[in-house]
């Protein structure tokens, strides 16, 4: 690998974006590069499951020509870009990561699709997943399980595991993905990198296959915290196409970032998040970042929530009837083509009683009321995004008789799309093992510039963000 | 018996959707089962009197009251 190709694929929206409005960088160059390393470290990730090398080049060329006639769209432009594969792109195959919609070609595109493609993104393919984002760990016995940049024997986690391993390895420069119990964060946590979910209803899922409509979120997995905000200055907005779509007033999200952490107060919980069952380094990377904050000038408050591991049982909850409910005709004439454990996971909510759909309900209505009384005197909430350090992709292979590892993935992140409040995973150390730990920022609804303030102050603060994978083995 | 661990009740609900489930099927089923049995023992102790859902959940703007 070049040294200076690898620099060109490891830097930021934020650094590249001037390069390419200048004229100093190509965008030609900058999707080459970005081509030229997925073809030597793909076969070894599995990230991908579609790349569009021709369409890519032509449509650099295009942004080339548009840029040297003075008409930059702005940072996207000439910025390669990959999707989850569960995001239509108009003419070009959505999989969901399943065989059962292996012909399933996209009519029109997805309103983020259309929004990258506008603001002059380079769309260079589609990335690998969870098969119909239902799973945690990223193992797909369809398409191939996800590896690890940091250590190919270990989970990405997921569902967005190929969005994660993509950019946390240079191959693209940001990557969108879903999360609905943290498909967005475990992987972003996971694999080092910064991954924002919105708002519920922030970011349009028109075009988005749907796993459980009332949780599911659409959201940026890039380098940094500045990347996430550049992306959702594109991606947000009122869409009349998602009937849970938000007409709140979008904000300029890199307008906060610069704000420091003067006068913010960040509430640590007192209960569940920092337990005993949490990963001891995990623990510790987490409570160091909280010490930095508070000495480079935020208030610490502590906060009791004994309901908070409600949570993830309500998450949950909701998601497997809602599931099953999309997923019903489909189980019905496939039911060979999904994966054993998808299938399982879907048919055994074919049990669930209405009544505990409507228990599970109202319990949302309930923990968000308790969540908004405990959150009204800070501005954010810091947590780990996940419990435990990465498994290994063995340990979370279903096999009979065998219990799979990483059930504990989504104990944290699953609490937030319960509550719709917009939440950030970014790299806040390392295990001894060399795999990167997150922390997770959790602001107020449609407050996500407080959000993204919180994880860019304590980037200027840290390098963790900077630290590319070094081992990444490159097949002969 | 719960019903997440009643393998007649797995076999009449799949039938009722026309669906086939096999041994190996049966078997998966059956360790989801118990997650999902302990998801929903979870959320029954909740005391939500009260909270009634009007609508589809949309969230609401909130910021941090003054001191």
């Amino acid at each position: 690998m070049g040294r200076q190709e690898s620099d060109l694929t490891y830097k930021s929206v934020a650094e590249l974006a001037p390069l390419i409005s200048s004229g100093e960088l190509s965008p030609r160059d900058l999707v080459q590069a970005s081509l030229d390393r997925i073809s030597q470290l793909d076969s070894s990730l599995n990230a991908f499951l579609d790349v569009w090398e021709k369409e890519s080049l032509f449509n650099a060329r295009a942004a080339e020509n548009e840029i040297a006639a003075g008409r930059y769209l702005g940072p996207l432009h000439g910025i390669p870009v990959g999707l989850k594969d569960l995001i239509d792109v108009k003419g070009t195959p959505t999989t969901g990561g399943s065989k059962v919609l292996a012909q399933n070609i996209a009519g029109s595109d997805a309103t983020v699709t259309a929004k990258l493609k506008a603001a002059g993104a380079i769309i260079i393919g589609k990335l690998n997943l969870v098969e119909f984002a239902f799973g945690t760990t990223g193992v797909n016995p369809t398409t191939g399980d996800v590896k690890n940049p940091w250590n190919t024997t270990r989970i990405t986690a997921g569902s967005s595991s190929g969005s994660a391993a993509a950019v946390a390895s240079g191959m693209i420069t940001a990557a969108l993905g879903t999360d609905t119990g943290g498909s967005v964060r475990m992987p972003a946590s996971l694999c080092g990198i910064a991954g924002l979910k919105p708002t519920y209803g922030r970011v349009s899922r028109a075009g988005v296959l749907d796993l459980s409509w009332s949780m599911d979120h659409v959201g940026p997995m890039t380098r940094t915290t500045e990347d996430c905000a550049l992306m959702m200055n594109v991606l947000a907005g009122f869409d009349p196409r998602d009937s849970a779509s938000s007409s709140n007033t979008v904000p300029d999200f890199t307008s906060e970032l610069s704000g420091g952490l003067d006068g913010l107060k960040i509430g640590i919980p007192t209960h569940y998040f920092f337990d005993e069952f949490v990963d001891s380094e995990v623990l510790a990377s987490v409570r160091s970042a909280i010490n930095l904050l508070e000495a480079n000038g935020a208030e610490i408050v502590e906060l009791s929530m004994p309901w908070v591991g409600k949570g993830r049982p309500i998450n949950f909850g909701i998601i497997l009837p809602e599931a099953v409910s999309i997923h019903e005709k489909m189980i019905g004439e496939h039911a060979d083509l999904y994966t054993p454990a998808v299938r399982a996971r879907i048919q055994s909510g074919f049990n669930v009683a209405a009544i505990d759909y409507v228990r599970a309900q109202r319990a949302r209505q309930w923990f968000n009321h308790q969540m908004a009384e405990s959150m009204s005197n800070v501005d954010v909430l810091i947590t780990p995004t996940v419990p435990i350090q990465a498994p290994t992709i063995a340990d979370c292979t279903p096999s009979p008789g065998k219990s799979v590892a990483g059930s504990e993935l989504a104990m944290f992140t699953g609490v937030f799309d319960v509550t719709g409040q917009p939440s950030h995973s970014i790299p806040c150390g390392f295990t001894s093992g060399g795999t990167p730990i997150g922390m997770m920022i959790t602001g107020h609804p449609f407050d996500e510039p407080t959000v993204l303030r919180v994880g860019h102050a304590f980037e200027q603060l840290t390098n963790w963000h900077q630290r590319p994978p070094t081992d990444i083995p490159v097949p002969n | 018996m719960n019903p997440f661990d009643d393998p007649q009740h797995f076999s009449d609900r799949a039938q009722e959707h026309q669906l086939e489930i096999s041994e190996e099927d049966a078997r998966n089923i059956g360790s989801v089962g118990a997650d999902v049995a302990t998801t929903y023992a979870a959320i029954r102790q909740i005391d939500t009197t009260g909270f009634e859902p009007a609508a589809i959940f949309v969230p609401t703007p909130s910021k941090r009251k003054g001191d």
